[in-house]
């Protein structure tokens, strides 16, 4: 009786949080599990931030679900004969968002500082290697720009699909940081403008009457993070939320059920990994972090948390990528041989319980993980794996964190033993920040400081070869040495589903970047 | 439709399992059955060949059906096989025109004569400049597909040119040569103790292991040799390519044996066939038995025989009612096939346009302009807006056919809205769960709407039972790395 008074008192205090909180004519809101860490395109590595700055910036071209190089505020531009020389002739009619009441034109000169800004060895980002191709850059005039590139590789033109920060925005600090005002308060070319975050911690962007495509049909989108999928998911039934960007698994059957709502299959192109932080020295050793793997049943935990709602993965490719080596196999559940890596690599097994060190001591780890993946799924992974782990004879003590303390501990300051998180990637499926050894700095992906001389020279050879099908054999042997190295634990890449109210027209999910055409929406 | 029909059928007849539940073979591939793993459960009873002519008749006719399943998806991969082979043997041949690939053209042109496109296969095969093909076992090859398009063209002095390549007085050329003859002209002149030398001669050697099983496969299944066919096949290697170019240390590039996969789909006829054959004459069963014999006659259009299937359709009476009610559509699809094209259409459209709407009869109707490769733009504009105003799961195999239909008529925007349409009508809420040919249609539009890493993860899916799969995906691959032109970061998701 408790339990349905309690239940009473929860629905009815959601529908009236709900029918009263969200004012739905021509504005849409999104539901995240999490919020944004910044909102500018360079200083977070993190999904939800880089998918609202999608609204807010634009690039010199784009790349649209067609594999198509699409102009942004590039005209038009001209390939040299060698390939080495990029022009791009810029539109004179793009405004930035209005600063201090005033809008300035969007000219050559903001390309050309975007460049100086995130390649200064103050700016705090994970993207600089999207710029380490270029040689040179020439401000022809106000509307044309020059690039000369280091060396040529693929897809070169669409590397230019970086975002354009406003110059006039620093010109006292010549970069960017997650503390600088700009990175919480942007302002960019893009389809929308960045409003404010109400006290609700609700992000609002409004349409930009000034887009260059034409002002977007939906006045306002914004973005509430929640703490609770099960919340979320509760939010887009009573029509308090009009779409949810992952839809938790055991949901998904509702909402195929509810005809209000169109499912959407988005980021295929990600999986969830334990990563091993190889300053940790019992984590260095290939021994330790293999033994890791084989003491997990992958299987189970996919079936009994996500029912088989994805697939395990055997390497650092998702499977829906053109680089997944298909002859690798995932580690299969050896507790056994883990046990006798564990030996083999140094350690014994005390009183038949725990694994301990020459010196004695226990092998127990950290893990840490963020506060906001504290839902059902999450929770039952992590204390799988802490029970996999015991059952072999390892301890491990979970420190569940606030988003942005673990995003600190994790990334900048490299201060954890394990973690599980999930990379998403887009069609390039590039791994090289995360396991070549150049990019293990502070707020860099590689945070494991993985380092391995050989994965270094293919992931080098990989990116520079103009030969389509090199690329591909170096990429599946990347894939099967970094699966025996296992700096991570592989786990599974789950198929997710992007949920939205039918009212909603013209909708076009993009896989990754989810908002691509978002000026086409419309409310009915 | 079709695959309603089984499942119908089968429940009735694989619900009955207290007689056989001592039968382990039985009851695993009964339970693959279910799973909508064909594959498992024919390979199940591939392992005890000998089991399967002793089973009652009851299991027969659960094997033939399970191997007749299993023929259509075979029949489905082949078909997206060759599409996405030669999409991407196209993009290779052209970007390595620089590079170094002596053996993408030779491919290619195989993947065109397979597909039927003889004129195309012709020219870029008498392009190869044939001093470039120097493995051994891909001379053969070469010459093998040589003879095949030469012989098809009426180019019948190359073909003489391709035979006179090869050594008569060399016993294992004598056999290759035979072996050509039995795919060309039926000639049956391989006695099973040729083979065996053949065979021996073959595990002693392992010159081309993966070319030389295909060629005893296809001879055995001539011979009508289906229990050695069945040892082979058990042990066949599904993901293996037929050979692997070493371009350098860091280049490779795979080729894959595309008409295996049709040679197992004959196999799968054949054993198919072969068990329905023995029941036929049921006298519970037998009706049952000659319904799917006629099917089988429909998956591969067969013209032999369908006049008199056409009438002989009409009088099967002891059908369940799933399969009784297609019995008009089947005859007609007989019809068709004997020449009788307008009395074909309109029983056709009958079906769908019929009062009750039975949309599992109208899906059966669209099947058939699928097997028979139909023009049929009324019946499919009727059955497309049934399967567009149906939301239940009666109404998924209507919209994955109508769905098929279109794609097999490149109508891609139309087959995207209705295959996708499909997916949710089905009560499966894993997506991977899905019955195997709706996986492979979807995985196929999405690789169309270069929506590449869904259709790989669908396929990759997919794999894990059908391992055949893999030279769709290495294809997809290929073509997914030469079509993307992302240059992104990853981020934390």
């Amino acid at each position: 009786m408790k339990r349905k008074k309690t239940l009473f008192l929860v629905l009815s205090g959601f529908i009236t949080l709900f029918t009263f909180s969200h004012a739905s004519n021509n504005s849409l809101q999104y539901g995240e599990t999490q919020k944004p860490d910044t909102l500018d395109p360079y200083t977070s590595n993190e999904t939800t931030s880089l998918r609202i700055s999608q609204l807010i910036f634009n690039g010199l071209v784009g790349i649209n679900d067609k594999q198509e190089i699409v102009s942004e505020l590039a005209n038009s531009w001209e390939i040299s004969n060698d390939s080495t020389e990029y022009t791009f002739h810029l539109r004179n009619n793009v405004f930035w968002h209005p600063y201090n009441g005033v809008k300035q034109k969007f000219t050559a000169r903001d390309v050309a500082q975007t460049i100086s800004i995130i390649t200064h060895p103050k700016t705090q980002s994970n993207r600089k290697a999207l710029f380490e191709h270029i040689a040179e850059v020439y401000v022809i005039d106000e509307y044309t720009i020059r690039f000369t590139l280091e060396k040529i590789g693929l897809n070169d033109l669409a590397r230019f699909s970086f975002k354009i920060l406003p110059a006039h925005l620093f010109t006292e600090r010549q970069y960017l940081k997650k503390s600088n005002s700009f990175a919480h308060n942007p302002i960019g070319t893009g389809p929308y403008l960045y409003s404010e975050i109400s006290n609700k911690e609700n992000v609002v962007l409004t349409a930009n009457s000034d887009y260059y495509l034409g002002e977007p049909k939906l006045k306002t989108i914004s973005l509430k993070p929640f703490a609770d999928k099960n919340v979320m998911n509760k939010a887009l039934s009573f029509n308090a939320l009009d779409m949810v960007i992952n839809v938790s698994p055991r949901h998904i059957a509702d909402l195929k059920s509810d005809k209000r709502f169109s499912l959407t299959p988005v980021n295929t192109l990600s999986y969830s990994f334990f990563a091993y932080n190889n300053n940790n020295p019992h984590l260095a050793k290939q021994k330790v972090r293999k033994a890791l793997s084989l003491s997990l049943n992958r299987e189970q935990m996919l079936n009994a948390f996500f029912g088989n709602r994805g697939t395990l993965i055997s390497g650092p490719f998702p499977p829906g990528s053109w680089a997944y080596n298909l002859d690798v196999i995932p580690d299969q559940y050896n507790p056994e041989k883990a046990q006798t890596l564990l030996i083999e690599a140094g350690y014994k097994k005390k009183q038949n319980k725990y694994f301990s060190d020459e010196r004695g001591n226990t092998l127990s780890f950290k893990l840490k993980v963020p506060i906001d993946n504290n839902n059902e799924s999450t929770k039952r992974v992590i204390l799988a794996y802490k029970n996999f782990l015991k059952k072999i004879g390892i301890k491990v003590n979970v420190d569940f964190m606030e988003r942005k303390a673990w995003h600190k501990a994790v990334f900048k300051e490299h201060n954890f033993d394990i973690t599980l998180t999930s990379w998403s990637f887009d069609d390039a499926s590039d791994i090289t920040t995360l396991f070549h050894s150049r990019f293990n700095g502070p707020w860099e992906n590689n945070f494991i400081s993985f380092n391995n001389k050989k994965i270094d020279s293919l992931i080098e050879m990989g990116s520079t070869t103009l030969d389509f099908e090199e690329k591909r054999t170096i990429n599946h042997e990347i894939h099967k040495l970094l699966a025996e190295e296992s700096p991570y634990t592989f786990l599974w890449s789950l198929l997710n589903y992007t949920a939205y109210n039918k009212k909603f027209k013209d909708v076009t999910i993009h896989p990754y970047k989810t908002f691509d055409n978002v000026q086409l929406w419309r409310s009915e | 439709m079709k695959f309603i029909f089984i499942i119908a059928s089968t429940m009735l007849l694989f619900n009955s399992t207290v007689l056989y539940a001592e039968d382990f073979v039985m009851d695993e591939a009964m339970k693959a059955y279910k799973a909508n793993n064909f594959e498992l459960a024919t390979n199940l009873f591939l392992t005890d060949f000998d089991h399967l002519n002793n089973l009652g008749e009851n299991d027969k006719l659960k094997a033939a059906i399970t191997f007749s399943k299993n023929l259509k998806i075979y029949r489905e991969i082949y078909k997206k096989s060759l599409l996405t082979q030669v999409t991407y043997l196209e993009t290779l041949v052209n970007s390595e025109k620089n590079n170094s690939s002596a053996y993408a053209a030779l491919y290619l042109a195989e993947a065109l004569y397979l597909q039927g496109d003889l004129d195309r296969s012709k020219t870029i095969y008498g392009n190869i400049d044939q001093r470039l093909i120097v493995n051994k076992s891909e001379i053969k090859h070469f010459h093998l597909i040589g003879a095949l398009i030469s012989h098809q063209s009426k180019w019948m002095d190359k073909y003489v040119d391709h035979r006179s390549s090869f050594n008569i007085n060399n016993k294992r050329d004598q056999l290759f040569l035979n072996y050509i003859d039995i795919v060309l002209f039926n000639k049956n002149e391989l006695t099973l103790e040729d083979l065996s030398a053949f065979i021996l001669e073959d595990q002693q050697q392992n010159n081309s292991p993966h070319q030389n099983n295909h060629y005893l496969l296809k001879a055995l299944i001539a011979l009508n040799r289906l229990d050695l066919a069945s040892a082979r096949i058990v042990q066949l290697n599904k993901q293996q390519p037929a050979f692997v170019e070493q371009l350098g240390k860091t280049k490779v590039i795979r080729f894959y044996d595309l008409a295996l996969t049709h040679t197992l789909s004959v196999f799968y006829y054949e054993m198919s066939k072969t068990l329905f054959e023995k029941i036929k004459n049921h006298k519970k069963l037998g009706d049952i038995a000659k319904f799917y014999l006629s099917d089988l006659e429909l998956v591969l259009a067969k013209k032999e025989n369908a006049n008199s299937y056409q009438n002989k359709v009409k009088r099967l009476t002891l059908l369940p009612k799933t399969l009784a009610n297609t019995i008009e559509v089947r005859s007609a699809a007989h019809g068709f096939l004997a020449g009788n094209h307008n009395r074909a259409y309109q029983t056709l459209k009958q079906a769908v346009d019929n009062l009750e709407k039975d949309p599992l009869i109208s899906a059966d109707a669209v099947l058939m302009c699928i097997y028979l490769q139909a023009n049929c733009p009324t019946i499919v504009k009727n059955a497309r807006l049934m399967a567009e105003s149906g939301t239940s799961k009666r109404y998924t195999q209507l919209s994955l056919n109508v769905g098929r239909y279109f794609l097999s008529k490149n109508e891609i925007t139309k087959a995207r809205r209705l295959i996708n349409g499909a997916l949710f009508k089905s009560d499966n809420n894993n997506l991977f769960a899905n019955d195997p040919i709706l996986l492979i249609n979807l995985a196929e539009i999405k690789r169309l709407n270069k929506n590449y890493s869904d259709s790989l993860q669908i396929y990759f899916s997919a794999a894990k039972d059908y391992p055949m799969i893999r030279q769709i995906q290495d294809a997809v691959q290929g073509e997914y790395l030469h079509e993307q032109r992302n240059s992104g970061i990853p981020t934390v998701f």
